[in-house]
């Protein structure tokens, strides 16, 4: 199956020189791949470009095909990619139901909205068990389900996650990643950059190492989990390359 | 006794507190029963928020309200509630704006005035006389408010932050108070304008009133309710949450504001201009008057702003109040007392309002309810529960 998602050659930065310097990526449909590496390797800015937030200087991105790297992230999530950002996303004075709806708002279509509603609901109990609920009143593991299923109202076929264990107990990133997991088989592409390495990977089809804006390693991510050159960079060594 | 029991014994009691004195001072107490009686089935409104029952519940406000009049019909009576149902038409309209987005605007009154000058002028220059006829006129006092408004919102809400926004929506008050006074030619200035009265005697002058109110009362209910449960709804709410976030899940936030701005305007124009014709007369101080705004936002304060039922009970409280007080106690101004009381009495204790307090509190009540009954049940499966803990 040709790839969903095509990364060549990209150079993007902020004004102060590039943080991405070459980077290539493909993603294979219904997959999760993890990216991981120490700070400032350029994981999240790899997401900007993907978004649209920021324009690669040189290089291609291409979305089943067409190319992606020059339209704004409304026009990109229009095409079918999600974000899940960082920070809490959700509005934390609205209901988990309206939170839900609001992931759908760019749709006119009412009677889809609430069939969307209802499919996401089946997938995430919690957006039923609590819909009437102020999103506020959620701990953070279940905002990040709440902020999934938000993702899924657009029925997006790439979901980018953007640290989806930041800020969350240790004990509910077990669910979170499962539920990722889960969206995956549902058949949908995911782009998962993730700190805590060992999770992320666990929980992934393929592991890309990054850093200094390159990438160093990709294959599965059980390989790359066993790697030992991986224990060295996040001891704050750094890969010899071949 | 549950906190949700005891929040609806402590509001009943205060109410009765205001209303008790005020029962035996005056003669006529059918008005200030009938008041008492609106007040709980209010609270009972309250209490059955849930969308089933909120059908019923409106069915039954309105049969109340239809009621009203043929059981109490003295003067003071239908005076009292024709104000209390023109004011739950005007905070439920300007709830639209200011509850559910956030932007408080504390110059609504201005379209109040416009809609009472529209309805003078129009009568004066086309020489009509009063009747049913001119409550077509009060129409058209609305849709000059809307017409206004278009530049006003769009000046207004040009700043992003909320505080510039209250700021610019009391200079148009002051602005058209001025304009008034000063447009000798067209508003008669400080001698203020005359608006044609019909010959309706007695006691059922104020019936004609009091059905137009309730009529307006209804649909901007009506239109606030819709808009609540809307897509356009769901971006106002968005944006009073967080503005940002709201842009980034793709809600035109300027369009929904300036939109939500102007379709505030209208029933207030047309209360205002209902106001003029049952008054008779308009003064630039009367109809311009910051009081009516600082009424407005105590009301949808006290009830519960951004709920669709917190600006009907804030007026069904607020208005019989400021009016029973006036009556009884002459112009001294124990009304203003009142509002600051309840003002800081709302802040101290329940300062996101009636609605959303008792709410909580049932919210509340019924998680410990479920806790309670969870901890019953993994008491009575003790080794069961002590398994999975031992796997988790």
């Amino acid at each position: 199956m040709s790839d969903i998602l095509e990364i060549q050659g990209v150079f993007a930065g902020y004004g102060g020189g590039d943080i991405l310097r070459g980077v290539n990526l493909n993603l294979e449909p219904g997959t999760i791949t993890c990216i991981v590496g120490p700070n400032g390797a350029g994981k999240s800015t790899v997401m900007r470009v993907v978004s649209g937030v920021l324009h690669p200087r040189r290089g291609e991105v291409r979305f089943n095909g067409e190319r992606i790297d020059h339209l704004s992230p409304r026009q990109i999530l229009q095409a079918g990619i999600v974000q899940v950002p960082q920070n809490r996303s959700l509005f934390p004075g609205m209901t988990v139901e309206e939170n839900v709806r609001l992931g759908a708002y760019t749709l006119r279509d009412r009677a889809l909205v609430d069939r969307r509603l209802a499919e996401v609901s089946e997938q995430f109990p919690i957006v039923k068990e609590r819909a009437k609920d102020k999103a506020g009143s959620l701990s953070g593991g279940q905002q990040k389900l709440v902020e999934f299923a938000r993702s899924l109202m657009l029925d997006p076929k790439l979901v980018l996650l953007d640290e989806p264990s930041m800020g969350l107990e240790p004990r509910i990133l077990g669910h979170v990643f499962g539920t990722m997991v889960e969206m995956s088989k549902a058949g949908r592409t995911i782009l998962l950059v993730e700190q805590n390495a060992r999770k992320g990977l666990e929980s992934s089809d393929r592991g890309v190492v990054m850093e200094s804006g390159r990438v160093l390693l990709d294959g599965p991510a059980q390989g790359v989990l066993s790697d030992e050159r991986i224990g060295d960079l996040y001891l704050g060594g750094h890969v010899q390359q071949h | 006794m549950k906190p949700n029991n005891m929040l609806a014994a402590g509001v009943i009691s205060l109410a009765l507190a205001i209303l008790l004195p005020l029962t035996v001072l005056g003669s006529s107490s059918a008005g200030v029963i009938a008041f008492v009686v609106l007040v709980l089935a209010a609270l009972w409104a309250v209490y059955t928020i849930e969308k089933r029952r909120a059908l019923l519940t409106s069915l039954i406000g309105v049969i109340a309200a239809i009621a009203y009049p043929l059981v109490f019909n003295s003067t003071e009576a239908t005076t009292i509630m024709f104000f209390a149902l023109l004011y739950v038409a005007i905070a439920s309209s300007w709830n639209i704006i200011g509850g559910f987005t956030g932007y408080i605007s504390l110059g609504h009154a201005a379209f109040f005035g416009l809609g009472a000058y529209t309805i003078a002028l129009v009568a004066d220059r086309l020489g009509l006389s009063g009747g049913y006829g001119l409550f077509a006129v009060a129409l058209l006092g609305g849709v000059a408010a809307g017409l206004f408004a278009i530049p006003m919102g769009y000046i207004a809400l040009r700043l992003r932050t909320i505080h510039s926004f209250v700021i610019v929506t009391i200079a148009f008050l002051f602005m058209y108070q001025l304009l008034a006074f000063n447009l000798q030619d067209a508003t008669n200035g400080s001698s203020g304008l005359a608006v044609p009265q019909p010959d309706w005697s007695g006691a059922f002058f104020n019936i004609p009133f009091y059905f137009a109110a309730l009529l307006l009362a209804v649909l901007t209910v009506g239109l606030a309710a819709w808009i609540r449960n809307s897509r356009f709804g769901l971006g106002l709410m968005a944006i009073r949450d967080d503005e940002d976030k709201a842009a980034g899940v793709g809600v035109d936030t300027w369009k929904h504001k300036f939109t939500a701005y102007v379709i505030s305007a209208v029933p207030i124009g047309i209360a205002g201009a209902i106001y003029a014709y049952f008054s008779s007369y308009i003064y630039p101080q009367t109809v311009f008057d910051p009081m009516i705004d600082l009424t407005i936002v105590l009301s949808a304060f006290l009830g519960g702003m951004g709920t669709l039922l917190g600006p009907i009970l804030g007026s069904l409280v607020l208005q019989p109040a400021q009016q029973l007080l006036t009556l009884y106690t002459g112009a001294a101004g124990w009304d203003l007392v009142l509002f600051g009381v309840l003002f800081l009495v709302v802040i101290l204790l329940m300062p996101s309002g009636i609605v959303p307090t008792v709410v909580e509190r049932m919210r509340r009540a019924r998680v410990q309810e479920a806790v309670r009954k969870a901890d019953a049940l993994s008491q009575d499966a003790v080794p069961d529960a002590a398994a999975e803990g031992g796997q988790g």
